[in-house]
């Protein structure tokens, strides 16, 4: 039942994330990822963790894609305007570079069939959003202030370059 | 819970400074204000860790980060670095029509993030404090909005930064599975020999050799600092260069401690390349930021030697070399800052000249500055790179001895020739910016590296005292 679970979701991701840089109108490429986005919130649920699988859905597949629609539909662009996806000259070097790290990552990944993982005793009830709020506003209190102040930079940082001033 | 909060203090206190500046801000927009209350919350900071600089580290929160000694070092250079780019900004700003409050908010910020960087024994905060500080340069690359040149710098280092951050996180994920554990202090019983791990560990180095700007991961730096306000670029070259390296010198001295052998030749060629590329590039620039970029990409070289030597005399050497660097690059930066009058916020070579007939101190400091940056003997530079070449030599690594040594010889043509250059008997115009306050401290930068290169030991001793033989355990 797993293994089948995660054979479609896997498959449906790698389609959604080819999709999403081969598509040639950027409103395919958007519900492209939002499949992606769907099908890595099934890998999350098969890993327990619900709390990520909902917030994968609500963040990323609800509030994050319509702002790309959004900006999509503000830019306004006509069909001749898009841009065919072709490999030009610096093609074959980035093809090949990535293929590199595929290939260095996936036979990192091979080397560890069957073997086995170190048990982090509170792995099983890891995903619940008890045990994630209990380590967020616990252990992590010090990252959970951090984050605060990166969301703060973030904010002002935009603020401060999209206002409008003329000194 | 509250006494490690306590602890935290200085970081706090910037925090607290940057939200007040954002608050007196919306009061009373760009007050000249702001950069006081900016500076009195850095000097409370610097005063603060100064007073922990000689004790021994404590952990706070479980073990979640680490306060005093080695932190309190990394910590008191950035906050150095940010001392002197509040005050040239103050100086710099005004002329190129973008003295918004926010800066002073952001340059604090930013050093939250670095701060949190030199001090985390978890590399999921080690990440946060990296995010922090890069998402705050970011912004402040791209201040000046109207200029092509500084978006383009903010768009190459954004999405660039953005990449590596990807890296960072990937390989922070390899190395979570394969450990079950993101803590610094228990990694180095948990190391597993599977690829994987290998895998994660490389792709974090990516990440931070991106940070440091090393070859060959450095082609963001020169066309970020060229767009960037000049004290900018110099808070970038100096303050996050020092923090991700002490992150990085935590990883894998602390982190990856047993397994030195595997990450020192790495670690050795990157070194060597950052080296030549960086002092071969820099011979042919004609501006001078970018110019002290490629410089800057240098230096990383020179203390990635000492780390590459992966001893206890390695790490005190690189971490000495970061002060040197800073102070000599700050000072080089500042000058820069305080000349640059074109519109378009370019510095060539040529518009030096005439500077020392017209202000002989500012030439004078800047000469020291430049020379502490070739090296030369009574001066911080020499002192830094003499440490981490001994500790070189020790390691049995002569090779990159020789092509630290050779570089540096090669670096000193293009430095000394700016050197020469101030002193033409040209008409130059007189400075742009008056600044009392920046020339004060461009005095004690230059009055530093006279220090450190006259009476080493002191510091060298301390820094020395921060790691033990086996360069595994950080007091």
């Amino acid at each position: 039942m797993q293994v089948v679970l995660f054979g479609i979701c896997a498959l449906l991701a790698i389609v959604g994330a080819v999709g999403v840089i081969t598509a040639r109108n950027p409103v395919y490429s958007a519900l492209f990822l939002v499949l992606n986005f769907f099908s890595l919130a099934g890998l999350y649920l098969s890993l327990e963790a619900q709390f990520l699988a909902v917030t994968q859905v609500i963040v990323y597949a609800g509030a994050i894609v319509v702002l790309f629609l959004f900006v999509i539909m503000l830019l306004n662009l006509r069909p001749e305007d898009l841009p065919r996806f072709r490999l030009d000259r610096t093609g074959p070097l980035v093809v090949l570079l990535s293929l590199g790290l595929l290939l260095g990552v996936g036979m990192g990944i091979w080397s560890l069939l069957g073997a086995s993982f170190p048990q982090d005793p509170q792995a099983q009830a890891v995903g619940t959003v008890e045990s994630l709020g209990r380590a967020l506003f616990g252990r992590y209190l010090v990252g959970f202030e951090v984050v605060a102040v990166l969301l703060l930079v973030a904010m002002i940082g935009s603020v401060m370059l999209a206002k409008r001033r003329f000194q | 819970m509250w006494l490690d909060t306590l602890a935290l203090m200085p970081v706090l206190l910037l925090v607290v400074a940057g939200l007040l500046i954002i608050v007196l801000d919306s009061l009373d927009n760009d007050s000249p204000v702001l950069p006081w209350v900016a500076l009195l919350g850095l000097l409370g900071a610097l005063v603060l860790e100064l007073n922990r600089l000689g004790g021994g580290g404590r952990f706070l929160f479980e073990g979640l980060l680490r306060v005093g000694g080695f932190s309190a070092y990394v910590n008191a250079v950035l906050l150095l670095g940010g001392i002197a780019t509040v005050i040239f900004c103050r100086a710099y700003l005004p002329r190129i029509w973008h003295a918004h409050g926010e800066v002073y908010a952001l340059v604090l910020f930013a050093l939250v993030g670095m701060m949190v960087m030199a001090a985390s024994y978890d590399l999921v905060l080690t990440f946060l404090g990296l995010e922090t500080m890069s998402v705050a340069l970011y912004v402040l690359t791209g201040l000046a909005r109207e200029d092509v040149r500084a978006n383009e710098a903010a768009m190459k280092y954004f999405l660039l930064g953005a990449f590596a951050t990807g890296f960072v996180l990937y390989g922070l994920a390899f190395l979570y599975g394969t450990t079950g554990t993101t803590r610094l202090d228990l990694l180095p019983t948990r190391i597993p020999n599977t690829p994987l791990f290998w895998v994660g560990v490389g792709l974090l180095l990516v990440g931070f050799l991106f940070k440091i700007a090393a070859v060959p991961f450095h082609m963001w730096a020169p066309d970020a600092y060229q767009g960037a306000p000049t004290p900018i670029a110099g808070f970038m070259a100096t303050a996050s260069k020092a923090a991700a390296m002490s992150a990085l010198l935590l990883l894998l001295g602390h982190g990856l401690g047993l397994v030195r052998p595997q990450w020192a030749d790495v670690l050795a060629v990157v070194a060597a390349l950052s080296m030549i590329v960086g002092n071969g590039a820099a011979l042919m620039q004609g501006e001078v930021k970018r110019l002290l970029a490629y410089s800057g990409i240098a230096h990383v070289g020179y203390a990635l030697v000492g780390i590459a030597s992966a001893s206890a005399s390695g790490y005190a050497g690189a971490l000495f070399y970061l002060l040197a660097y800073a102070s000599a690059a700050l000072g080089a930066f500042g000058v820069a800052a305080l000349w640059e009058q074109r519109p378009d916020r370019q510095l060539p070579a040529e518009d030096l000249s005439g500077l020392g007939r017209r202000h002989p101190l500012l030439g004078a400091l800047w000469v020291l500055f430049l020379l502490s940056l070739v090296g030369f003997p009574p001066l911080a530079g020499f002192m830094a790179k003499y440490a981490v070449f001994a500790a070189a030599v020790q390691a049995g690594k002569i090779w990159l001895v020789l092509i630290g040594v050779i570089t540096s010889m090669i670096s000193a043509y293009y430095y000394l020739r700016l050197c020469v250059l101030i002193w033409r008997p040209v008409e130059a115009h007189p400075l742009p910016s008056s600044g009392q306050l920046a020339s004060g401290v461009l005095l004690l930068t230059s009055a530093l590296l006279l220090w450190l290169g006259l009476w080493p030991s002191g510091v060298l001793e301390l820094v020395g005292r921060f790691f033990e033989d086996s360069g595994l355990v950080l007091r």
